[in-house]
């Protein structure tokens, strides 16, 4: 038995001192790779799954890259699920533990990080390497903070519509609505003819928070926003309230238990047939051509409906460059920003390869391969507006969103009133001023 | 004994497990403590700032609602896991055949990871598509229910979760103990014509008091412990009518970087778990000796 | 008569719950097997169709053997330390003699009651400073650390019952003290290290906190974060492969728990019941 136990303890030393060696053996080998043969790793801490497109596309120019002299390699270490995305970049900067790449939007929290000299200059990098003009500047600029600066670099360019089932409108006898109002009475008739007039992804929080945004938009472009953010504007503006009073409108016409469904599933429901409205954006295009909708389910879709007397046009809505590339300035020497040169020129006709709208202009002569789907909307981007719609998650303070979070669903439900509602969000905008 | 008392053996048995523990539990309670008398955000400046964070908890509304479901999420916990593990157990013990077969099968919630349970029971609980629990109440002839998203339903949605899942733990523990009470006495009370409910009372409870002591115990600190079901579940929502204390420091930590008032947070749920702990180790030195 | 109703009701109750604690677990490695479609809409009707293709997807396009692998890793290590560590302490608290005793034990019943979270930011400070973030030591640690309390419970729960006459026997024989631990307290106490293994071994299997917040890398990452590779943008969720995922995770916690019930059973009774 002593014996034994003595085994046990001798392995349990081994395995335990092994543990600790593997990793440091692992960097050890590194290093030594890297003086022999100079391959230099970067690590990417991204928010997006490793088989999202823009991941397969960055390995791809990767490649490339090494191919024609480049000695790097990309290691892409991916965490899907955003919230935890969030709170782990968060305690690894504080930790002092800042990856070489990492996913980064334009938030306050970006603000605080450049403020300390810890993000790398986009601006002076892309003045630098003369790709400034290759940007769409609405998938660009989206990535700019409150203060004007630019941190990171778009890997997308995204749109966002609400999509219907073109049967269950014929059958209400409605048609796409122009107006905000015009939607509300939509959703009404639809109730009456027993349908479920709005299908809502709400357990993933951003669905809502669009549509609570919307309002604002139409009366002031992002003006009321950013006063928001910078403690110049509150809820209970005239802005806010209606806001507010629109969520709890259309709160009444969501699906039972959305609170907590999750994306996929809102996006099922109304492939399924269950729902009359789902509000999505580009990256989910592939679920709704003809080749993959389901048999039977005619769909269309319109954009952020208006106001009257709105400050912002038909053609101004949800539109971005998507969460954006930032770099660490530690490790951001000559042969990594060589590389990241090499990403910026070639990044985009790969990526539109794969049958994505692209951040950068990309030739698009030879489009013969895509879905017509994908043509048409890549078609409405080009008429697109000269003021895109900033969504509050990117540019108010991560106290506050939690905050409406929080406190949107109970008052979609009816639960708390439009005054309950703007107090509390009230307090965390003051509480954060 | 003289080599019992040897200090040097003593130090090699206790050290490794006392350096351990400390440097990893008890020193960062101790940090959590210094934290939470800063304003920090976790990328600028530390400033110290007393006793600031407790001095805006108590005036926290919603640090208060999440105290309060705490204290209903341990009771719904404790009540389904002590009350279910024992009834069960006690059944189980005039059971003949096939005994070690549903001990095994009741058991097998307590061993899958609670990311899991709490993935599926967001779809047992879900109203589109139609979940379990409103499949049942629709063959019921009732209205379904939103569970995770309706304010009287959601806390105790939320606790019934992890309630259900250790349910078997309380039930082997309590059906051990049971059949560890001598069959002769009971036979003996049965001949004297004593019903098995007065056999229960009288002379089965009695006999397992400690052991449904030491239940509680364990039942308590791990409903002190939740975290994962609520978070994954419903992330304390609607409106934090699930929020527990767990939660609402964890949120405002990493989702709004307030370490000083989270760690305050914290701070409190350490105070809270060491009286829970005192009070429940006082007794049970009162019942030893 | 009588006893024939009482009878129903008593099956009827035994075979009810058994659906209760049955019926989610069997659900949840079924769900693995269904296609995706079926998961979104209609995931509680009686399944019409099987197929392999969410399993063949988190295989080939997903690292799942590394995560398991590394799951692995990190529970084998901790438990050995666990059980080490925890009796030898144990041992100390319960049959040695030395002012303290008392108040040590508490001590250490106090992490009974500590959540994980609140130890989250001191530690992810403490071990980015010395770095051990993104090792899997980082992991075993803190896992070691919780695991202790309640190990050295059941431990000093389970020696207080040798007699203190083994123990004399033993150094009357001329055994030390560290002999008396190896050869007569460790083989009497097989049952409850069982105990202790299978129990902690659940616990370190699913941990999910801890590799959270200190790895970060997917070489490292164990099988419970791995769950959430499946997401698609916006929080887009691959269910059929989420499932697939989940089945592979619990997997081995129900080989472990088949096989060692009986011990476990056995080593409760033991180290639970004081008559």
């Amino acid at each position: 038995m002593y014996k034994k136990i003595g085994t046990i303890c001798l392995i349990a030393g081994m395995v335990l001192m092994g543990c600790g060696n593997k990793a440091q053996t692992n960097t050890n080998s590194t290093e030594a790779e890297n003086k022999d043969s100079n391959v230099r790793e970067i690590h990417y801490f991204s928010s997006r799954s490793a088989s999202d497109d823009t991941m397969v596309t960055l390995q791809e120019i990767t490649k490339k890259y090494n191919e024609q002299g480049g000695n790097i390699k990309l290691v892409i270490d991916s965490n899907a699920d955003r919230t935890s995305y969030d709170q782990k970049l968060r305690t690894m900067i504080a930790g002092g533990q800042m990856p070489d790449m990492f996913d980064l939007d334009a938030t306050p929290y970006a603000t605080e990080l450049g403020e300390q000299g810890m993000l790398t200059d986009m601006d002076a990098f892309l003045d630098e390497i003369g790709e400034k003009d290759s940007y769409i500047p609405l998938a660009l600029n989206y990535g700019r903070t409150s203060d004007g600066k630019l941190y990171t670099l778009p890997l997308e360019l995204s749109t966002e519509m609400i999509w219907y089932n073109v049967d269950m409108f014929k059958d209400a006898g409605i048609e796409a609505p122009k107006t905000l109002d015009e939607l509300l009475e939509d959703c009404k008739v639809l109730k009456e003819k027993g349908y479920t007039a709005f299908g809502i992804g709400g357990g993933d929080g951003w669905p809502l928070l669009r549509l609570l945004a919307t309002y604002p938009f139409r009366m002031t472009g992002n003006e009321y926003l950013n006063k928001l953010s910078l403690g110049e504007a509150k809820m209970s503006d005239e802005p806010g309230v209606k806001a507010a009073t629109f969520m709890s409108e259309i709160g009444q016409y969501f699906q039972p238990g959305f609170s907590t469904t999750d994306v996929a599933t809102g996006l099922n429901l109304f492939l399924s047939g269950k729902s009359a409205m789902y509000p999505t954006g580009t990256w989910e295009l592939n679920y709704f051509t003809d080749k993959n909708r389901p048999e039977g389910l005619n769909v269309d879709y319109f954009y952020m409906p208006t106001i009257k007397d709105g400050k912002t046009n038909e053609n101004d809505y949800w539109a971005f460059g998507g969460i954006g590339l930032a770099v660490n300035p530690k490790t951001f020497d000559d042969q990594y920003k060589d590389y990241l040169t090499f990403i910026v020129k070639n990044y985009s006709p790969a990526y539109f390869a794969h049958e994505h709208l692209a951040p950068q202009k990309v030739d698009m002569s030879d489009n013969s391969s895509f879905d017509p789907l994908f043509l048409k909307v890549m078609e409405d981007t080009n008429n697109i507006g000269s003021t895109a719609a900033r969504p509050w998650d990117v540019v108010l303070n991560e106290d506050v969103i939690a905050t409406i979070n929080d406190n949107l669903p109970g008052l979609c439900m009816g639960e708390e009133t439009t005054d309950d509602f703007i107090k509390a969000v009230d307090e965390a905008l003051e509480a954060n001023k | 004994m003289k080599i019992l008392r040897d200090k040097k053996a003593i130090a090699v048995f206790l050290l490794p497990a006392f350096i351990v523990y400390s440097v990893i539990v008890m020193v960062p309670i101790l940090v959590s403590i210094y934290y939470s008398c800063l304003d920090w955000n976790g990328i600028g400046k530390k400033s110290f700032v007393g006793f600031n964070n407790y001095i805006k908890l108590f005036g926290d509304s919603v640090f208060r609602q999440a105290f309060g479901n705490n204290i209903i999420y341990i009771v719904i916990v404790m009540v389904l896991q002590l009350g279910f593990g024992f009834s069960i157990a006690v059944l189980l013990t005039y059971l003949k055949k096939g005994r070690g077969f549903i001990q095994t099968a009741y058991y097998i919630p307590s061993v899958i990871t609670v990311i899991a349970i709490s993935q599926l029971f967001t779809g047992f609980y879900s109203y589109e598509p139609l979940g379990l629990f409103n499949i049942f109440r629709k063959m019921l002839g009732m209205e379904p229910i939103a569970f995770l998203s309706d304010y009287k339903t959601v806390l105790w949605a939320v606790a019934s979760v992890e309630g259900w899942q250790y349910i078997g733990i309380y039930m082997i523990i309590f059906y051990s103990a049971l059949v560890s009470v001598s069959p002769d006495i009971l036979e003996a009370a049965r001949i004297d014509g004593a019903t098995e409910l007065q056999i229960l009372v009288k002379i089965r409870i009695p006999a397992i008091a400690n052991v449904i002591m030491l239940s509680c115990i364990l039942s308590l600190v791990g409903a002190l412990r939740g975290f994962a079901a609520p978070m994954n579940m419903t992330k304390g929502g609607p409106n934090h009518r699930s929020e527990i204390l767990a939660t609402y420091m964890y949120k405002k930590a990493f989702t709004s970087r307030d370490y000083g008032y989270g760690s305050a947070i914290a701070v409190i749920i350490v105070i809270l778990s060491i009286i829970g702990v005192l009070l429940i180790s006082k007794y049970m030195d009162g019942e030893n000796e | 008569m009588k006893r024939n109703i009482r009878k129903i009701i008593y099956w009827s109750v035994m075979i009810l719950f058994l659906i209760i604690q049955g019926y989610p677990v069997i659900w949840l490695i079924v769900a693995g097997f269904r296609p995706n479609i079926e998961l979104l809409t209609e995931p509680f009707s009686f399944p019409k169709s099987f197929t392999l293709e969410n399993f063949i997807r988190i295989f080939t396009e997903s690292n799942i053997v590394t995560y398991i692998k590394n799951s692995a890793i990190i529970s084998v290590v901790s438990l050995v330390f666990i059980v080490l560590i925890s009796s030898m302490a144990s041992f100390a608290i319960a049959k040695m003699k030395f002012t303290g005793r008392k108040k040590i034990y508490r001590y250490f019943l106090i992490g009974l009651t500590i959540p994980y979270a609140v130890t989250l930011i001191p530690l992810f400070t403490m071990f980015a400073k010395i770095g051990l973030i993104n090792t899997r030591i980082s992991v075993i640690l803190p896992l070691l650390a919780f695991q202790l309390p309640v190990s050295i419970m059941l431990f000093v729960n389970f020696y207080s019952f040798i007699p203190d006459e083994i123990i004399e026997a033993a150094v009357i024989d001329g055994a030390s003290i560290y002999g008396i631990y190896t050869k007569v307290i460790i083989p009497l106490s097989l049952n409850t290290i069982m105990t202790v293994l299978a129990m902690n071994f659940i616990t370190v299997w699913n941990d999910y906190t801890f590799s959270l917040v200190f790895i970060n890398s997917t070489e490292l990452k164990t099988i419970s974060i791995g769950l959430a590779d499946f997401i698609g943008p916006r929080g887009l969720k691959d269910w059929g492969a989420t499932y697939a995922a989940i089945a592979m995770s619990v997997f081995p916690t129900l080989v472990i728990y088949f096989s060692l019930n009986k011990k476990m059973t056995a080593g409760m009774t033991l180290g639970a019941v004081k008559s």
